[in-house]
């Protein structure tokens, strides 16, 4: 707690990085319910500021930009982890773990993994992608316990940050499908100025104050 | 002392205002909050705290406040958020309401009616089930079935042991019997009554009769278990 979120993931005496050649694609900062973030919104919040591991910290910026500390669970992702398959995982736990007593959650946790399995599968349609945006606004705040919003959260931050994945693997069936098979980003300004020299090891170890 | 009221009941204008229920009946203890069908926007708590809540409420098991507003029909997102409950609650259903025993006196025919959308935008796999018998009376239709435990409520208050029960947990849980044993007592009607679907069917009732063909008729029971207060359904000049 307090020290940046940066430092826990590449500091050697906490996780100690991402794997020599790869780069931070994406984190979900609290167990698998809570929104989603794509590297440069988990280091940096939206006004520009370091991420500390502070509730208040990854909370800023709500959930159009932010997150939540949740659980304490921390997943990292790199550019070889898919967020639609991950995402389909998320879904397929919360329709498993639904217990059935409330309508919103019971069907549609197991709607929202049907569909994603269908554009994980190559069988996918735009207009899905929406479909998941209303479902999950549809479970949101509807059901008894918060295993509804848990279910909603992970699916509609996906999508909020990571559209054109959902979009490639709709529009990309065949290369979607074949194994391994990751979205690529394109090429872009950000990437290119943001490029992690620290994946590249070359400055032996890497550390930084802890604050 | 007035007892506590829930808002669903708190319509005394008569004028129909109250929300839709599905799994909530009056006379069971414990009923209703399952469905999501009667959700609200509450925009004053009381007359002490006038704050509005957060977020939609059951108005089945929500007590009336001194001085509370409830946004039933007037508030855009309750009606869309109902559009998606129904969406949610016909996404398993067989809609096989033409067959239907149920249809007529089905809640959530009515709801679906009221509130729901033309189409649907589900497009895998319906859950389905085999038919069961469940003893000399009742027939099960698992298909149709909204999991609103009114059922299950009413085994448990007014029988005195309950062999039907919801098994499984999520989207593939089920009514059913412990070992396939059949319910057999003397109240086993009621179950079929308190169905809101057509789940639960009246096996010398299925197929022959329309409730729509029928009209209650104020009666009289002369024997001496009951009140002596029944209605008899007519149909034609029988």
């Amino acid at each position: 707690m307090g020290i940046t979120v940066e430092d826990f993931i590449y500091a050697d005496e906490w996780c100690g990085g991402i794997r020599p050649g790869h780069r931070l694609k994406a984190v979900v900062a609290g167990g698998s319910s809570v929104p989603i973030l794509p590297a440069h919104l988990i280091l940096t919040t939206a006004a520009g500021e370091k991420r500390l591991m502070t509730y208040e910290s990854l909370a800023d910026g709500g959930f159009p930009t932010g997150t939540m500390l949740g659980s304490g669970g921390f997943i990292v992702m790199d550019e070889t982890a898919c967020v639609v398959r991950n995402t389909w995982t998320f879904a397929r736990f919360y329709q498993h773990e639904s217990c059935g007593q409330c309508s919103p959650c019971r069907e549609g946790t197991g709607w929202m993994a049907k569909v994603l399995e269908r554009i994980e599968h190559g069988k996918g349609n735009m207009r899905d992608i929406d479909l998941l945006v209303d479902i999950s606004k549809k479970i949101e705040g509807n059901t008894i316990c918060p295993l509804g919003d848990a279910s909603a959260w992970p699916v509609a931050s996906a999508i909020r940050h990571f559209r054109d994945e959902f979009e490639w693997h709709i529009t990309h069936p065949h290369e979607a499908t074949q194994p391994g098979a990751v979205y690529k980003e394109k090429w872009s300004w950000y990437n290119f100025l943001n490029f992690d020299l620290r994946t590249l090891r070359i400055y032996g170890k890497y550390r930084t104050t802890v604050v | 002392m007035q007892a506590a009221r829930q808002i669903v009941e708190a319509d005394d204008t008569k004028r129909h205002l109250a929300p839709p229920a599905m799994c909530y009946y009056e006379p069971l203890k414990g009923s209703g909050g399952k469905c999501r069908a009667c959700l609200v926007r509450v925009a004053a708590g009381s007359a002490k705290d006038p704050r509005p809540m957060p977020k939609l409420v059951p108005s089945c098991i929500t007590t009336v406040q001194d001085g509370m507003v409830v946004e039933n029909t007037t508030n855009e997102n309750v009606l869309e958020q109902r559009k998606g409950i129904v969406e949610f609650l016909l996404l398993n259903h067989p809609l096989d309401c033409p067959v239907c025993d149920q249809a007529g006196e089905c809640h959530l025919q009515d709801f679906a009616f009221e509130h729901g959308r033309v189409t649907t935008r589900y497009e895998e796999e319906r859950r389905t089930f085999e038919k069961h018998d469940l003893g000399p009376y009742i027939q099960l239709h698992m298909t149709r079935c909204v999991l609103c435990y009114r059922c299950v409520y009413t085994a448990d208050q007014i029988t005195d042991n309950r062999v039907h029960g919801v098994l499984n947990r999520g989207d593939h849980a089920e009514i059913s019997t412990y070992i396939e044993k059949a319910i057999d007592n003397d109240f086993s009607g009621n179950v079929i009554d308190v169905c809101p679907v057509g789940a639960l069917t009246d096996k010398t009732y299925r197929f022959k009769n329309r409730v729509w063909f029928t009209k209650p008729v104020e009666a009289h029971c002369d024997c001496e278990k009951c009140s002596g207060k029944v209605t008899l359904w007519y149909r034609g000049e029988e």
